[in-house]
This record gives C-alpha cells, sequence and structure tokens, in this order.
C-alpha cells in the first residue's frame, strides 16, 4: 500500500496467484477487455515464446474519486511453473491482496495444494502471513467436464471467501475481483 | 554504559561468523560481548548479568528455540537474534522459518522481546551475517518503518522534497525522465521531460527488474546485495538504483552522458532520498480512511462493470 497525500491517491496490490494453466492471465485479459480505457492502463505481459507468464502480467484500475481520495489498484499475475518460483516471490513484495486461482479439475487438486503451501511459503519469507493479507479463492473453469464438487473443494478453505468461476467465460471474474477489493480495504483501514 | 551482547558460540564456525561484530559500536556505546559455550551456560551468565542483546544459533533440535521461548515468557527485556548458517536444509529452513514466524508473533506480547532472523530464509547465507543492532524499541520501530505495508505513507512535504530532488537531477545532471518507487512497485513520485506513458507500468517493471536483480544474486550467492543496474539501451541509459532498503529510483539519461558522473550523482540523489524518506509518517497528518470511504468505495467497486 502506498498512500500519496499530496496527489490523495491511495495504491493497493492484488496478486493473482495460482498454480499453472489455472486462469490467472485469463482473469486479468478479461478484467483488461471489460474495463473502460479511461479506468485502466494498458495490460503489460512479460511472456515466453510459447505464451506463458514468464514474470508478471500488470494492469492498474483506476477508479475515480471516492471521498476525496483516488484508489487505484494494481493488479498482478504470478507465473505459475513451478520452476518460476523466485519470481512468484518478487511479485509478493508489498502485496495487499492475493486472488488464490485454483484449478477445478480433478487432477489438479495436488498442484492447488502445492502451490498454496508455495504461496505460504513465500509470505511468510516476506514477513507476510495468511491472517494478515486478505486471501479471495477463485474456484476456476467450473464449465469444464471434470470439475471437482465446490463442497470438496472449499474443505481446506473453510475461513476464505470463495467464489466459483470459468475465466474463459468471464463468469465470476469480475466479482472475484471486487470481492478482493472490498476486503483489501477493510484490511488497509484496519491497518493504518 | 556499553551494550551487552551475550553469545552462544558453540562452534567455531558459528564464532567466525560473529567476528564481525566485535568492530561495531551502537549508539556510539561499545560493544561488551561474552561468550557461553552453551545453552546451560548462556542461562547461567543471564542470571549473573543481564544483556541486552542475545545471539545464538538456530539449528533444528539444538535447543536454541526452546531456550528464547524460555526467556520470552519470563518477562526479561532484550533482542535474540537467531543466525542460521550457510546451506540449510530444507527442513532446516522450514524449521527457520516456523521460529521466525512464531517469535513476530511474540513481539506483540507485554515481555516486549523482538526477535530478528536475518539470512534465515537465505539458503546460502554471507559469510557473516547481515545483522541489525539495534536497542528494543528502536528495533521495532525499525520492523515498522521497513515494512512495505506501513513505510510508504509520506506527507506531501516529503513527496514535495522528493520530487524538487528529481527536478533537480533533470536540470543539473542531464536526466531525460527519473522514477521513485517502491520495492512492491508502487510509484511514489515521478519526473520526466514531457509527459510519460503508462507510469504504473514502468513503476512495475523497475522494482521488479531490480528485485529479480536482487534474487539472482541472491540465489548464486552474491555476498552482498546489488545496488545499481545499469541498461545501456541504442540512445539512453537506464539506471536501477537502490534508496535505502524498501525503495528505488529509475534515472533515464541520453547516451553521451558519462556512466561515472551519473553514477556519482545517483549515489548523493540516493543519500538525500533517503534522508528525506526516513521519517516514516506513522499516522499521516491528513484524515485517514474512514468509514464512510469504505462505503462509498464498495458501492463504487459495485457499479464499476
Amino acid at each position: 500500500m502506498f498512500i500519496n497525500w499530496a496527489q490523495r491517491e491511495l495504491h493497493l496490490k492484488i496478486v493473482y496467484y495460482g498454480p499453472a494453466l489455472s486462469g490467472k492471465t485469463t482473469n486479468l485479459e478479461y478484467i483488461h477487455a471489460n474495463t473502460p480505457a479511461h479506468l485502466r492502463t494498458k495490460l503489460i505481459s512479460l511472456k515466453t515464446q510459447q505464451d506463458r507468464t514468464l514474470l508478471f502480467d500488470f494492469l492498474q484500475l483506476d477508479v475515480g474519486e471516492v471521498a476525496n481520495l483516488k484508489p487505484k489498484f494494481k493488479l498482478y499475475t504470478v507465473p505459475g511453473q513451478m520452476y518460476y518460483a523466485a519470481s512468484r516471490k518478487i511479485i509478493m513484495h508489498g502485496v495487499d491482496g492475493v486472488i488464490f486461482v485454483a484449478d477445478s479439475q480433478a487432477g489438479r487438486m495436488h498442484d492447488n495444494q502445492e502451490c498454496w503451501f508455495g504461496m505460504e511459503q513465500h509470505m511468510l519469507e516476506l514477513g507476510l502471513s495468511t491472517k494478515q493479507i486478505p486471501i479471495t479463492i477463485q474456484f476456476n473453469k467450473r464449465d469444464l467436464p471434470h470439475a471437482v464438487a465446490v463442497e470438496k473443494l472449499r474443505r481446506p478453505f473453510p475461513n476464505f471467501v470463495c467464489i466459483e468461476a470459468s475465466a474463459a467465460t468471464g463468469l465470476g471474474v469480475l466479482e472475484t475481483l471486487k470481492a478482493s477489493m472490498k476486503s483489501v480495504i477493510t484490511q488497509v483501514r484496519a491497518q493504518l | 554504559m556499553s551494550y551487552r551482547i551475550l553469545i552462544i558460540a558453540d562452534s567455531p564456525d558459528f564464532l567466525r561468523y560473529l567476528s564481525a561484530l566485535s568492530a561495531q559500536t551502537i549508539d556510539s556505546r561499545p560493544l561488551q560481548i561474552t561468550l557461553a559455550g552453551s545453552l546451560d551456560s548462556a542461562r547461567q551468565k543471564l542470571a549473573q548479568t543481564a544483556c541486552d542483546l542475545l545471539i545464538g544459533p538456530l539449528r533444528a533440535n539444538n535447543g536454541f528455540v526452546h531456550f528464547a521461548e524460555e526467556l520470552r515468557t519470563s518477562g526479561q527485556s532484550l533482542i535474540i537474534l537467531g543466525v542460521v548458517a550457510a546451506k540449510l536444509s530444507e527442513f532446516e529452513r522450514t524449521y527457520a522459518q516456523i521460529f521466525c514466524s512464531s517469535v513476530l508473533e511474540a513481539n506483540t506480547t507485554p515481555a516486549g522481546l523482538v526477535a530478528t532472523v536475518r539470512g534465515a530464509l537465505t539458503p546460502a547465507a554471507p559469510a557473516a551475517p547481515a545483522v541489525t543492532l539495534l536497542p528494543p524499541q528502536h528495533a521495532a520501530a525499525q520492523r515498522s518503518a521497513a515494512a512495505p505495508r506501513r513505510g510508504s505513507v509520506l506527507s506531501v512535504a516529503q513527496i514535495g522534497q522528493l520530487r524538487a530532488e528529481l527536478a533537480r537531477l533533470g536540470r543539473e545532471v542531464g536526466v531525460r525522465c527519473s522514477m521513485l518507487v517502491d520495492l512492491s512497485g508502487q510509484e511514489i513520485v515521478h519526473w520526466s521531460i514531457g509527459d510519460l506513458d503508462n507510469v504504473p507500468g514502468i513503476a512495475a517493471l523497475t522494482a521488479s527488474d531490480m528485485l529479480a536483480a536482487l534474487e539472482l544474486g541472491r540465489i548464486i550467492g552474491g555476498l552482498q546485495p546489488c545496488n545499481v543496474i545499469i541498461q545501456e539501451h541504442d540512445h539512453q541509459t537506464v539506471f536501477l538504483s537502490r534508496v535505502g532498503e524498501g525503495l528505488i529510483l529509475l534515472l533515464v539519461t541520453a547516451r553521451d552522458v558519462p556512466l561515472g558522473w551519473s553514477r556519482l550523482a545517483l549515489r548523493q540523489s540516493s543519500a538525500k532520498m533517503q534522508e528525506i524518506v526516513m521519517h516514516v509518517v506513522p499516522v499521516p497528518s491528513e484524515q485517514p480512511l474512514t468509514d464512510d470511504f469504505e462505503r462509498q468505495l464498495a458501492a463504487k467497486i459495485d457499479t464499476l462493470w
């Protein structure tokens, strides 16, 4: 978080975290495509030649003026592949909120879990914890035939806000973002 | 009055790691270092003479954590520093992290203990550990100032001073564009000849570039964190320089500006900026976020899409 009192701007950072191919970049692309140009920046994507996220995707949302302050949300994705762990940690610096994008497919449960543990470890290394940073969980790819039942997906995350989504069609993408933005503001207020 | 340090040095290697400490002073006070060869010996020495700082080796199953916990609950006021040796196993690293996490929580207890584990999360820790020695009250203040979530609340006057410094660089050093960002990629202030396209994007890339270089250095075993990155492009030179622990200064000059000149200006400017931002504003003088703000923002978010 950064407050620029001179410009009356409140800058907040939300990171989309999750296993490889869970749909983090798709979330950001959908948000970019469905937000009026005057409310967002260009989408910056640092990708490999195979079109996989190398370092991050980045997009800033400008909410406009609220009570004499201008909140700006910076949205980042992390690279999902296991061997980009160092890059993922870099992006978590100064995070205000996390959207954990879990893949709903039956064969990806282990990846989700491993990625969650990795995220916890990165947060710990940065002096943060999952209790301190609001985390919104998105169960993505609900439209796929092998999607696991939501009740089963929710079980490891009893205390988190969980939202079903299908980022490819846009279902649940904005709902997830809205929930995260609100929880970030609540948390930041409590900390100030 | 000397600053009393008790070191539990149960191996020659550990003692060597800490030898650098003997040359340091804290608040201009000389150090009075006492060595203990074991935890039992440390317990006895502590019973005889109080100390300000306890340094010990943080390893799995060597009892240091229990000892720290024992001191924490005893209500003694001292800083505990657990030092982790190089080349930790995965298990020891996790262990150190858990320790770090539990002791950080302990900071909030009335016992007032502060424990710092530097290098605990670094698989290839430097030969001499990077330690910051501060009295307890200062340690807490420093921790909150260094934390990116709280340290970036700057006053209007501070922002104005930073902007003036960037403008000076533009006038006197031939800088085309400069920007101060924090490690999380938030732009704090910028200055440029003409309009700058996508400022938030530049800030995000600046922070990531510097953090990637720092992480690379750490992984390949660099002893000191990288301070400056220089990129030579066709028509311009880009400098990324660390300002203190939490900020990065981006400078863009024409290619014909001598590197030495730019580096000197960077160093001087970084020192000035560090001085400006050192005075963290713990509670902004302006009205903080209110209930009303939260309500209005929630309503606005709902109508955005």
